[in-house]
């Protein structure tokens, strides 16, 4: 390896429906380049697997060889691969982690099979010198919504707590679906709940009170949307009933009041999760981070707790190469060992599985 | 000399094999239909073992029909490693190297088949000359719905690497994209229930995002306006919206001026997001009737030469092509080539006195 402490990573994310190649130099992110089948998905409402992992053969190719020319620089320069082994779609990991092996057997270096989860914490590495202290990461997607412990983002990750049933940006297209908003609705109802009154109808906030302590320690930073979805879809239901096609000023009060129940369970939960680690720093990443209601609340919540929060670009925030790489190259530096040959995707790794054998 | 890596992950063999022209320097192979994955980056962990293994100057890759999620496995693999080392990627049937292999055995005394796992209680399947040139396109289906017509049917096969190898260079074999043969399993979500009724001026802002949306050369609000003005007289306009939501997601105009004149349809645009629906027929259908309803004899439309989905569905409903108007449409820059308009036409066949 040329460079141990600055080492030339490209990785490659294809776990749902992004096909991500990103190029980063130690710390310093080189290129991120992604390529969405999200049109395709829309016309079914949602992220068809078959159809995901057929884009992303497509895909690949032309994304490394954007990546290569934004970052200036040619394979060869690389000192190794890394390549999002898993939590995702099966079969749509396998063309990841085969392309990524494809590229390096033929250059000759290695390759670093990595956590999906663990490279959306590591984005936050990108582009700073700063030693990053033990942090509690809240990442909310369209896949995941979990609270982690982060002491050393390499090694040493622990689940505080996840969804129980839907992930947050799923919670979020099924509601925009139900308020006729195309796929992918998170967006979109973030933009009309904008005109609307969030505090019009008090939706539930799933596991925020407890029954007992033994409730509370199962519970307590774990998360539940469907019980949400359910009753978002009764009211919108019984609206329609009483008094016909919903008005736009309804449906911008029933968006608002759902993000705002979804947004306030996932803060309350994150910042009382930091105060319980005695942990000063909170991370959000995930998709459903771009929401601007979430980002404005966390500013809010963390400064009144006084902790410190890092939410990275929207671009660094969904899935993507760059984190990928990110996550490669701190293991390199960490002088962790690289995956072996015959590398296995596993669709439901745990976070604890940093880096893959 | 041609080195070739050859890799074949098709059927639930996981193959791969470093060949020298037609001489095989070293092959391996791992049996399991759900880890081509492991498989392939185990056995190229072994060709790497090979002097010639640094010499590769092509890689030939089947490229199916197989079970997708293997299939893509090995092309996935075949298409990096040759970016890698900058050297060609050559996709071939894998059907093709089965056949080549079996060619060569004595009870091959005619035409035979080839067949291959598809699961879901289907197969792969082509026809072959006795030479092992292939007759047929590669194809899925239910194993009884195949007529093997007496002839023999190899169905224990694996693709040969060295037949793959002497594919390559057959042009009858290569292909660039995988054969999955079959659509994802996705089934398109029923649409909620849909209102079709008159257009009017409160319509036109959804209108007009829809028009944005669809034409590089979009008409204004000024236009739209002067055919809504036109309305019953000589214009027919109808929107179609999601029964919840009074959401347009489609809209459709008919010039019709009466009195035996015939009528030419404006429009017919439907969001992008809600294509593929029924909803391009539906808004069809009510301008047809219009048609009828003010007894036009014929109906006329241009459409954009370009845009197959719309001139199939007007072929489906009648529509035949009479002309071709050149450069037609604007499109916008920096391609700036214009665009054929084709002109159908339907025979509305009622006649009046």
């Amino acid at each position: 390896m040329s460079n141990l402490s600055a080492p030339l990573v490209l990785g490659i994310e294809s776990s749902c429906d992004e096909t991500g190649v990103g190029i980063v130099q130690g710390r310093k992110l080189l290129a991120n380049e992604i390529a969405s089948s999200v049109a395709e998905h829309a016309r079914f409402g949602g992220v068809v697997p078959e159809v995901a992992a057929r884009a992303h053969v497509d895909a690949i190719l032309p994304a490394i060889e954007r990546a290569l020319k934004t970052a200036k620089i040619k394979l060869t320069d690389l000192d190794a691969i890394a390549v999002t082994a898993g939590p995702g779609l099966a079969g749509a990991l396998l063309v990841g982690a085969s392309a990524a092996n494809g590229l390096a057997a033929g250059l000759g270096i290695p390759l670093y099979g990595v956590n999906h989860l663990a490279a959306h914490v590591a984005v936050e590495y990108l582009d700073t010198e700063q030693v990053i202290p033990a942090t509690i990461a809240l990442l909310v997607s369209g896949g995941h919504t979990s609270i982690l412990k982060v002491d050393e983002v390499t090694k040493d990750i622990n689940v505080m707590g996840a969804t129980m049933d839907d992930a947050a940006g799923e919670a979020f297209d099924k509601i925009a679906r139900l308020l006729g908003l195309p796929f992918p609705g998170g967006p979109e109802l973030d933009r009309l709940a904008t005109t609307g009154n969030a505090t019009a109808i008090n939706f539930p906030r799933a596991m925020t009170l407890f029954t007992d302590e033994s409730d509370r320690t199962t519970k307590e930073f774990s998360f539940s949307f469907s019980g949400l979805k359910s009753a978002v879809a009764r009211h919108i239901e019984l609206a329609v009933k009483s008094s016909g096609p919903l008005s736009q000023s309804t449906r911008a009060d029933i968006a608002a009041s759902f993000q705002e129940a979804v947004v306030d369970v996932l803060l309350s939960k994150a910042v009382m999760a930091a105060k319980r680690e005695g942990i000063e720093h909170l991370l959000i990443a995930g998709g459903v981070a771009a929401n601007s209601r979430l980002r404005t609340l966390a500013i809010e919540r963390t400064k009144a707790a006084g902790l410190r929060l890092a939410i990275p670009s929207p671009a660094l925030c969904t899935d993507n190469g760059a984190m990928v790489a990110a996550l490669g190259s701190l293991a390199i530096t960490a002088a962790r060992p690289p995956s072996a040959a015959g590398l296995a995707v596993d669709p439901g790794a745990a976070v604890e599985q940093v880096l893959f054998p | 000399m041609k080195i070739s890596l050859v890799i074949d992950t098709s059927t639930p063999r996981t193959i791969a094999a470093i060949i020298a022209d037609e001489k095989v320097i070293w092959s391996g192979f791992h049996d399991g239909a759900t880890s081509h994955g492991e498989a392939l980056g185990r056995l190229i962990d072994q060709a790497k073992n090979q002097a010639t293994f640094k010499s590769i100057n092509q890689v030939v890759v089947g490229m199916g029909p197989g079970p997708f999620t293997g299939l893509r496995v090995g092309i996935a693999f075949a298409r990096t490693f040759a970016l890698a080392r900058e050297i060609p990627c050559i996709g071939v049937v894998s059907l093709d190297a089965i056949a080549g292999a079996a060619s060569a055995l004595d009870e091959i005394i005619s035409d035979f088949f080839v067949i291959t796992d598809a699961r879901r209680k289907e197969i792969y399947w082509a026809k072959y000359q006795k030479n092992g040139e292939r007759i047929t396109e590669p194809a899925v289906a239910k194993i009884d719905q195949v007529d093997f017509e007496s002839f023999p049917v190899v169905d224990f096969g694996f693709p040969d690497p060295l037949a793959l190898v002497k594919l390559a260079t057959q042009s009858n074999s290569i292909r660039t994209q995988p054969l999955y043969l079959r659509k994802p399993d996705a089934v398109l979500p029923k649409l909620p229930e849909l209102n079709y009724r008159a257009m009017n001026n409160f319509d036109l802002g959804a209108v007009l995002e829809i028009e944005k949306e669809l034409f590089p050369d979009p008409w204004n609000l000024a236009q739209f306006k002067e055919e809504l003005a036109g309305v019953p007289k000589t214009r027919t306009y109808y929107v179609v919206e999601i029964g919840t939501t009074q959401k347009i997601v489609g809209f459709a105009g008919l010039y019709c001026p009466g009195s035996g004149a015939d009528a030419d349809i404006q429009t017919i645009s439907v969001s992008v997001q809600y294509q593929g629906n029924g909803i391009g027929q539906g808004l069809l259908d009510l301008l047809i009737n219009a048609a009828i309803e003010r007894h036009a004899p014929a109906i006329f439309l241009e459409v954009r030469a370009e845009n197959e989905q719309a001139r199939a569905l007007y072929a489906k409903n009648g529509f035949t092509q009479i002309s071709v108007r050149k450069n037609y449409y604007q499109n916008p820059q920096p391609h700036n080539k214009r665009s054929d308009a084709i002109i159908m036409q339907k025979i509305l066949g009622v006649t009046y006195e």
